[in-house]
């Protein structure tokens, strides 16, 4: 199915082809994993299983993808909002960050070590944006997924989406350079 | 900090890479569930709307009829069919009027479907049909179709004609149920219904591999060939051996029927669930034809299935060069002796187990590898201590070779091979996995799998694992 589109094989899934989702899977899983992995930190079986669900309503709602944005976008889209309704539980969230420790890397070099205190400090911060911030930059900024078509994604204007980011970026930019947390 | 080198940092961010075990869980995971009623929504909505929409009109004509009759003709019969469908049925209803009266014909492409047919005028006709049957009854009867082919005809009051496409046809009354073969979507329907066990067998390399050379099973004692010269007076049993409950439940068509003078079988009520047994001359002269087609089916694998072979076949070099086992499975009662279970066990309806084996066992003959894994595991997984469960974890290991997931492969393998120490199939399991992970340059323990073979009953098995073990003892082999 290597040389089937991403288009076709979201057609192919309204129709109920199994082997379509398959293939879509095998193309995307990474992406959707990274996505949901930089929304939510929690434990890997719960990854999976938000991979999982993200797919399934994939393969439930392929008939209402009418074509606007990449198929990407429109999987991005769902799983953001997966990862939001999983969210809601505040107290599953809070778990989530305590049990999570940040990687750290050492014996390196201090111009590494450096930068390695920066992300780590980038990941503690993406942690405790709040839910919409978090969302709007790991899917403009990380994900790179276009302002307009994030928007559309989440239901949002444009401009809500903007100064989200706006936010986040700033929160992000005062934590890397104040030290905290 | 500017935008761009917080974005730059931020790139840096850990992010949860699943590994290749995790992958494989969730795509299994995702694609069982798929594969269990989750059609996308809104077709799954049509098709309730349209269901309830058929069996709404349906009634209100029945109604109608019954009060015009009631006024007019009291003598003449109405004329209703109910049909119920599943929620994952796909089906169209039409109503013809012929020159003779109505033919209500119901086209059911996938999925269960239940009619409850009244008594018809002369000339009308309430039929259901498929890609290759048709059902024309009067009462209660369910009809299981599987991508397109009649799968299962569970009659549940009055009577049932089946015709399939180029055989016989089949006659039920109230409680019979008649399986297809599960190898129906492959076949033409003048093609025998071959027992997987006896004319094909599966290779080591995973592939299954037809037997050619077989001789066509001989029928057993219990087992007696329709031969069209019989028709009359021979009564007939396709059923299995007393000893056979193997895995391929519901390949046969499980009717013990006398052929009538007219060619029509009737059946009695001795359905069984059967294992692979000979059917006379639809073996014997279908073997060499139910090959051919087999071959074509080979041949139209897709490119991807074909690397996956081509990857097993270059192992195959070090273990069994151009050589395949063209051996005909001999094992009717693998399961007896793998798990002594009884063999005769009524049917009613169809277990998921046997859904998911037929499906994966389906998918696996059209080339849909990784698909078949995926149904095999279910099946596997859907009743694990059932007998069928075995022979699914082996030809899910089969079909993971061929879909090139070796790992989980081996992981399978060693389940069955755990779980299933006196199977038959022991010794070429043995030797599939001795390959998969002498591949992976792990000699020591590929020697030991294949030395477990090396006395394998079937001469074949034994040849390859020895071959096998040459091979790692070459100096190529080593690291």
């Amino acid at each position: 199915m290597s040389d089937i589109s991403d288009e076709a094989l979201l057609a192919a899934c309204a129709v109920g082809d199994s082997a379509a989702l398959g293939a879509l899977f095998d193309r995307h899983h990474e992406a959707v994993y990274r996505l949901v992995s930089r929304l939510l930190r929690t434990e890997p079986v719960e990854i999976d299983d938000l991979v999982q669900t993200t797919f399934m309503e994939v393969w439930r709602s392929a008939r209402r993808y009418t074509g606007h944005g990449s198929v990407k976008s429109f999987l991005f889209g769902i799983a953001a909002n997966t990862v939001r309704h999983h969210v809601r539980s505040a107290q599953r969230r809070r778990n989530a960050i305590a049990e999570w420790e940040p990687p750290t890397s050492r014996n390196a070099p201090d111009d590494v070590l450096s930068r390695a205190q920066q992300v780590n400090r980038l990941a503690l911060a993406v942690d405790q944006l709040p839910h919409d911030l978090r969302v709007a930059y790991v899917l403009c900024d990380l994900e790179d997924v276009a302002g307009v078509e994030a928007a559309r994604m989440l239901g949002l204007r444009a401009g809500t989406l903007w100064r989200r980011l706006h936010d986040a970026r700033r929160a992000l930019r005062a934590a890397i350079e104040g030290g905290s947390p | 900090m500017s935008d761009d080198l917080l974005e730059e940092l931020g790139k840096d961010l850990p992010w949860e890479r699943p590994d290749q075990a995790r992958r494989e869980a969730v795509r299994s995971s995702l694609l069982v569930e798929a594969s269990e009623g989750a059609r996308p929504t809104a077709q799954r909505r049509w098709l309730v709307v349209g269901a309830a929409f058929a069996t709404g009109a349906l009634a209100a004509a029945a109604v109608a009829i019954v009060i015009v009759r009631d006024d007019h003709s009291p003598a003449q019969a109405p004329n209703p069919a109910q049909i119920t469908a599943s929620s994952e049925a796909r089906l169209e209803h039409r109503v013809v009027t012929t020159a003779t009266g109505v033919d209500e014909i119901v086209h059911v492409h996938d999925g269960k479907v239940r009619l409850a047919v009244e008594a018809v005028r002369a000339g009308d006709h309430v039929r259901l049909r498929t890609k290759d049957a048709e059902v024309e009854g009067a009462g209660e009867y369910e009809v299981v179709v599987v991508a397109e082919a009649l799968s299962t005809v569970t009659v549940r009051s009055g009577t049932a004609q089946i015709k399939v496409n180029g055989q016989h046809t089949v006659l039920l009354s109230a409680g019979q149920t008649w399986r297809s073969s599960i190898i129906t979507t492959d076949l033409s329907p003048s093609a025998p219904s071959p027992p997987d066990r006896v004319a094909v067998a599966d290779s080591l390399d995973g592939r299954p591999v037809v037997n050619s050379d077989s001789k066509p099973a001989v029928p057993d004692t219990a087992t007696h060939a329709v031969r069209p010269s019989d028709a009359g007076r021979s009564t007939v049993t396709s059923g299995g051996h007393p000893s056979d409950s193997s895995s391929i439940r519901g390949a046969d068509t499980d009717i013990r029927s006398e052929v009538a003078a007219t060619g029509v079988r009737r059946a009695d009520s001795s359905t069984r669930i059967s294992g692979t047994t000979a059917r006379g001359d639809q073996t014997a002269a279908g073997a060499s034809d139910f090959a051919n087609k087999l071959s074509g089916v080979r041949d139209a694998d897709k490119p991807a299935a074909r690397q996956a072979d081509q990857g097993v076949q270059q192992a195959d070099k070090g273990v069994q060069p151009d050589k395949r086992v063209q051996q005909a499975d001999k094992d009717n009662n693998v399961q007896s002796a793998d798990n002594g279970v009884p063999a005769d066990k009524p049917v009613g309806s169809q277990s998921t187990i046997e859904r998911h084996f037929q499906t994966g066992w389906a998918l696996l003959r059209s080339g849909k590898a990784r698909e078949a894994a995926v149904e095999l595991g279910a099946a596997a997984a859907a009743a694990p201590d059932d007998p069928l469960a075995t022979d699914a974890r082996y030809f899910q290991a089969v079909a993971l070779v061929r879909a090139g997931q070796r790992p989980e492969a081996e992981r399978v393998l060693v389940q069955f091979l755990d779980t299933a120490p006196r199977s038959l199939r022991r010794g070429r399991a043995a030797v599939m996995l001795g390959r998969l992970i002498g591949e992976r340059g792990d000699l020591a323990s590929a020697r030991a799998w294949l030395e477990s073979a090396v006395s394998d009953p079937e001469p074949a098995i034994a040849s390859a694992a020895r071959a096998g073990l040459d091979a790692l003892a070459a100096p190529s082999a080593r690291p």
